[in-house]
């Protein structure tokens, strides 16, 4: 079963390297704008370490493929310890009534 | 249609019709109360998911959250030199119920924005309410309705109407706040959003369904009781 959710896994990550070469081009309305906006003096709260979601130093494709692959793993390892920490939570609650 | 809404909305705008807000464009006035209802309702969610989730279902919800960030990357053309992505709530919600799909999209947005800086981290509240909120209530109230009186078609129908309407919510709350803000005129960016947004709320739709065509076929019993036969 473990192997089948690490398949899963390998497919979705796959899938956002893979956005590097397959999705649009065109940029993002909402990017555009904010990159207006920076010239006029606004700036982002911070500098994300994979900047528009490419890994810095790397040329475009590849580096967006990384950054992808990344973000993807990372949402997954999140979403796995958040989720088992709020199960486990509940089974601690839980022993006392036990 | 295409040439009138390009001569309505803002140079620039016909692009990609993103439902991202970045830093910057709302004002505090729009962006903490929208992010202390988002927080609510995601501390909700996950207070309901703590007390309901099974340990089993820890990797099949991190591996759809893997799958809608990927799908958030694969950003499609849409028309006149305009591309979206799609946003996957209502296909979280049905696969995983309301609380859960809440835990799962923020962490998606929080990822997003803290690795890509893909929507701001003021803007993180509104990008859930526009994104999570507005897609994952219509879907948790009318999906089942629709599943328990029409069984798989029902389900197949209501999710394809949901993404569609929630892909037109999500578009016109985004030109609300950027107005409310004084970022952008109302009538402009709620044409040029909810416009384009008329074509990714279809293909939002046909996502979710063929998606859910998929798992019938193949995993039936990922799909909500009275839709898995």
């Amino acid at each position: 079963v473990r192997r089948r959710w690490l398949a899963a896994l390998a497919v979705a990550i796959a899938l956002g390297a893979a956005s590097a070469y397959v999705a649009s081009v065109h940029p993002d309305t909402l990017e555009r704008t904010a990159d207006d906006l920076q010239a006029a003096g606004v700036r982002p709260a911070f500098t994300p370490p994979l900047p528009g979601a490419r890994v810095p130093g790397l040329d475009a494709k590849p580096g967006g493929a990384l950054a992808g692959a990344l973000g993807v793993a990372a949402t997954a390892l999140v979403l796995v310890v958040v989720l088992r920490l709020l199960v486990r939570r509940r089974a601690r609650a839980e022993k006392p009534h036990a | 249609v295409l040439r009138r809404l390009r001569a309505v909305i803002p140079a620039g705008a016909a692009r990609e019709q993103d439902v991202h807000i970045p830093d910057g464009f709302l004002q505090p006035q729009v962006w903490v109360p929208l992010g202390a209802v988002s927080a609510a309702a995601v501390g909700y969610g996950a207070r309901r998911t703590g007390r309901e989730l099974d340990e089993r279902q820890v990797p099949l919800l991190g591996v759809l959250g893997a799958f809608v960030f990927a799908a958030q990357m694969l950003n499609f053309p849409v028309a006149a030199g305009t591309s979206a992505h799609l946003l996957g709530a209502v296909l979280l919600t049905v696969l995983a119920g309301p609380w859960a799909a809440s835990v799962v999209l923020a962490a998606v947005l929080v990822v997003q924005c803290l690795l890509f800086m893909d929507g701001g981290l003021t803007a993180l509240g509104a990008n859930f309410f526009n994104m999570g909120l507005l897609a994952i209530v219509p879907a948790a109230l009318a999906v089942p309705a629709a599943t328990r009186r029409w069984g798989r078609r029902g389900l197949l129908a209501a999710a394809f109407a949901v993404s569609f309407v929630s892909s037109e919510l999500a578009a016109a709350a985004v030109a609300l706040e950027l107005a409310l803000s004084g970022t952008m005129p109302l009538r402009p960016a709620l044409l040029a959003m909810t416009g384009f947004h008329l074509i990714v709320g279809l293909g939002e739709g046909l996502a979710t369904v063929a998606v859910l065509r998929l798992l019938a076929a193949a995993r039936p019993h990922l799909l909500p009781a009275g839709a898995q036969s």
